[in-house]
């Protein structure tokens, strides 16, 4: 071990001070007793002392995962007109603000000693109808097409965590930007969050904007309220949060 | 041990800073787990919670044409062509695992455009949202034995209105624990489903990325 000591010492033909002299010695001491990680020496720790290591500053990974589409069709039932969907597809409200996927099916919930950095991930797959499977659809009339935006977001600990998804805070009345239009997409939300010790719960949530029917002015359009609004066919299937915690402030040994 | 410092206007005597020498070597040789400072152990000093196995860039392109079947890992395993580039294999060596390691895996891949048969860009029939798909899964294969999880796969379709597609897709997986183990490869397969009928079509995977972490056992 080397120490970050550094003695003034008696100087040549100079008095010893006993207080000074003893100081000396008092500071070696506390930073014998009380090293950082500066004061080790680069070899101070084998393999078997950075094994023991290990048991005293580990990560650790849950994960949650619920599969939804097999069964099924992987197109809507609607869509093909056969069977129904898979009891696990989770349906995003529409326009009820952020709702917690599969009701929890996917949260995450555990308790530290001790602080933590963590990592979540919210893996999963969202679809739609085809606009022409919306309620109050009529064929060539382009005022009957239901344009809806999807958003998904990572919850921890009851907090939403804005900039996790696709999610974009209404500056203005138009809803253009506020999610993801296409028809389906795969992807990943991700939040790195430092948490106190105690009792905590990552869970993914999603929302469907207030949407618009597709005129030629929709780029500027404001939202509208709609009578018949697309609130059946916008799901999320396949989704899998996996969470990765890496404890801090715990000491060796303890 | 705590260090006796003599007293002010006393003789320094050698018994004296004997006394002091041997608290302080005491100190030095003795550090307990509890005089730890909360920091005392740092990134140099400590060994690595997280494994970064092995990632990759991908670049190389695939053409997928193999039709989808079913939505099983069979099927998937069976059928759904490996995209070009996206196998973490360590050369063919594969991986060793640790005893009760946990893997964390990731693969992006771009779906750059849908083509038809002739090589041109593929022209989509309806005139809204199409229902062609692109199909993709993240699949390991550990002691010889491949597997996937249906929550690791996912598609896009084609886009409304544009003879041009381009999406990405991202897959998070998680597996283990294991027994010590080899993983020999982490791969990405594909296929495309469903077309608007008569119209024969292929997707192109242009590149991406897939990598996978490894987290030992708490203790």
């Amino acid at each position: 071990m080397l120490l970050g000591f550094f003695p003034f010492c008696v100087r040549s033909k100079g008095v010893v001070d006993p207080t000074q002299l003893a100081a000396e010695f008092m500071e070696a001491s506390r930073a014998a007793g009380n090293p950082g990680p500066h004061q080790w020496q680069d070899s101070a720790f084998g393999a078997a002392e950075r094994v023991q290591l290990k048991r005293g500053e580990h990560a650790w990974v849950r994960n949650a995962s619920t599969q939804a589409l097999t069964g099924s069709t992987p197109l809507l039932y609607e869509q093909i007109g056969v069977g129904v969907g898979s009891a696990s597809l989770w349906y995003i409200p529409y326009n009820q603000s952020f709702a917690e996927v599969g009701d929890g099916d996917v949260a995450v919930s555990w308790t530290s000693q001790y602080p933590e950095l963590v990592l979540a991930v919210c893996s999963f797959q969202f679809m739609r109808f085809d606009v022409t499977r919306f309620p109050g659809y009529v064929a060539g009339d382009s005022t009957t097409h239901r344009k809806i935006r999807a958003q998904v977001l990572l919850e921890i600990d009851g907090a939403r965590q804005d900039g996790s998804g696709p999610f974009a805070v209404p500056t203005d009345t138009r809803y253009r930007g506020l999610g993801v239009g296409v028809r389906a997409f795969r992807s990943s939300v991700t939040a790195l969050a430092f948490l106190p010790a105690g009792a905590h719960r990552i869970t993914p949530v999603a929302a469907q904007t207030s949407c618009l029917n597709v005129t030629d002015g929709e780029l500027e359009d404001a939202t509208q309220v709609i009578d018949d609004p697309p609130s059946d066919g916008v799901c999320i299937g396949h989704r899998r949060v996996i969470v990765v915690g890496f404890p801090r402030g715990k000491q060796l040994g303890a | 041990m705590s260090v006796t410092p003599p007293d002010s206007g006393t003789t320094i005597t050698a018994a004296l800073i004997t006394a002091m020498h041997e608290a302080v070597r005491a100190a030095a040789h003795a550090v307990d787990a509890a005089d730890l400072a909360r920091a005392a152990l740092g990134a140099r000093n400590l060994p690595s919670v997280l494994i970064a196995f092995d990632a990759l860039e991908v670049t190389a392109e695939t053409t997928v044409s193999t039709p989808f079947g079913a939505e099983t890992a069979a099927d998937i395993l069976t059928n759904w062509v490996g995209l070009n580039g996206f196998t973490l294999s360590n050369g063919g060596a594969g991986y060793v695992i640790g005893e009760n390691w946990q893997l964390v895996a990731f693969a992006t891949i771009r779906i750059e455009n849908f083509y038809d048969l002739a090589g041109a860009e593929h022209i989509m029939v309806s005139p809204l949202d199409l229902d062609e798909q692109a199909w993709v899964a993240l699949t390991f294969e550990i002691n010889g034995v491949e597997s996937v999880s249906l929550t690791d796969t996912g598609f896009v379709h084609g886009q409304t209105s544009y003879s041009e597609c381009e999406e990405i897709i991202t897959i998070w997986s998680f597996t283990g624990p294991y027994s010590a183990a080899t993983l020999n490869a982490l791969r990405v397969r594909a296929a495309k489903n469903y077309a608007n009928a008569g119209v024969a079509w292929n997707f192109k995977v242009k590149n991406g990325f897939i990598g996978f972490i490894a987290i030992p056992p708490n203790s």
